[in-house]
């Protein structure tokens, strides 16, 4: 597959939330495959920042936490504004394999969508390399997120998306916390945006387990969305 | 019986008195404050009136509707709270977020 883009036009975006054991780690190859990584604090109350010092990453910190959609929100804004030609999200705790961003990009260089959205449920061994309990949650999320917003997917909380200036310039993500991932396939729908389903591994270390949401946490997703229905 | 009613008038005064003068330019709500608390003295020192509202709508007693007004408008506080707080929410986010964009840094400058 041969591409051609200019990685620094690209603009990784990385909101992190106390992920400066491994950040450093996340941020390194990106910046030797010479993306713009943008990495979004938010209101972290470890050595993020340290953790980043001199390293050449765009840093933007919020002052107080907001979650993670908030986060994406801002990395999303700033490329906007600095002219990024493309915006990619990418989880800080090492979930994401920074060798499929030109995979994930590929549909949106090539002009076939204005956002690819990552998958782990495509290939056999991506879906065999899931936990149990996480297939489990994440079919559930499919369901509740196609009843929502009418978009029927086959992963519903990956972070790893890709996006032109179409979708960047569209999507305004007003669902602080997790429920984002629902907002945004609605706004995908809503602003008949062009999108494709790109199968990504995603890599669950001890580390990102243990950093992931919690199961429990789908509950409040559920609840958010429904708040959202009635605000 | 004229005890239970000094201590039921007492905060209702008091949120007159203390919530009035503060609500300055909130006509709206200077007029609910006023209104609410004034039908709640009112009940407080007249209870009869209650039990005849409460047989006008068909409820046994004056403070069973008196129970069933409070859940309403209790539950109704809430959801005028939490709207809110989510618009406050939202403003706030705002704020952050231009906050954090107009100080971008980029590490390797230092």
């Amino acid at each position: 597959m041969q591409l051609s883009f200019e990685p620094k036009k690209v603009f990784i975006i990385i909101p992190s939330y106390n992920e400066g054991k491994v950040i450093a780690d996340t941020v390194k190859p990106l910046i030797k495959m010479e993306y713009t990584v943008v990495v979004v604090d938010d209101c972290s109350t470890d050595n993020t920042r340290e953790a980043l010092a001199g390293l050449p990453v765009v840093y933007l910190k919020h002052d107080i936490n907001l979650g993670q959609g908030a986060a994406i929100q801002t990395g999303l804004e700033y490329a906007l504004e600095k002219n990024a030609e493309y915006a990619v999200t990418f989880d800080a705790d090492g979930q994401h394999n920074y060798e499929e961003i030109p995979a994930l990009l590929e549909p949106v260089i090539n002009g076939r969508a204005d956002i690819a959205m990552g998958t782990r449920f495509k290939r056999q061994e991506d879906i065999a390399n899931v936990p149990f309990a996480r297939k489990l949650i994440l079919k559930g999320a499919i369901i509740v997120n196609g009843l929502f917003t009418g978009l029927w997917l086959t992963d519903a909380h990956n972070g790893f998306r890709a996006m032109n200036r179409t979708a960047l310039s569209k999507i305004k993500l007003r669902e602080n916390r997790m429920a984002h991932a629902s907002e945004i396939l609605s706004q995908v729908k809503s602003n008949h945006l062009r999108y494709e389903e790109v199968p990504v591994k995603i890599i669950y270390t001890d580390y990102s387990k243990l950093k992931g949401q919690s199961s429990m946490n789908s509950i409040n997703i559920l609840i958010d969305l429904l708040l959202k229905k009635i605000f | 019986m004229i005890n239970i009613k000094i201590i039921l008038l007492i905060p209702l005064v008091a949120l007159i008195v203390i919530l009035l003068p503060r609500l300055k330019n909130k006509t709206f709500y200077r007029l609910m404050l006023v209104a609410i608390s004034g039908i709640g003295i009112l009940f407080v020192l007249f209870p009869s009136i209650t039990d005849r509202l409460a047989h006008f709508v068909g409820v046994g007693r004056g403070a069973d509707l008196v129970t069933y007004l409070f859940m309403i408008f209790f539950f109704l506080g809430g959801v005028i709270l939490y709207s809110k707080i989510r618009k406050i929410e939202a403003d706030q986010t705002e704020l952050v977020r231009k906050i954090s964009i107009q100080n971008a840094e980029k590490l390797n400058n230092k």
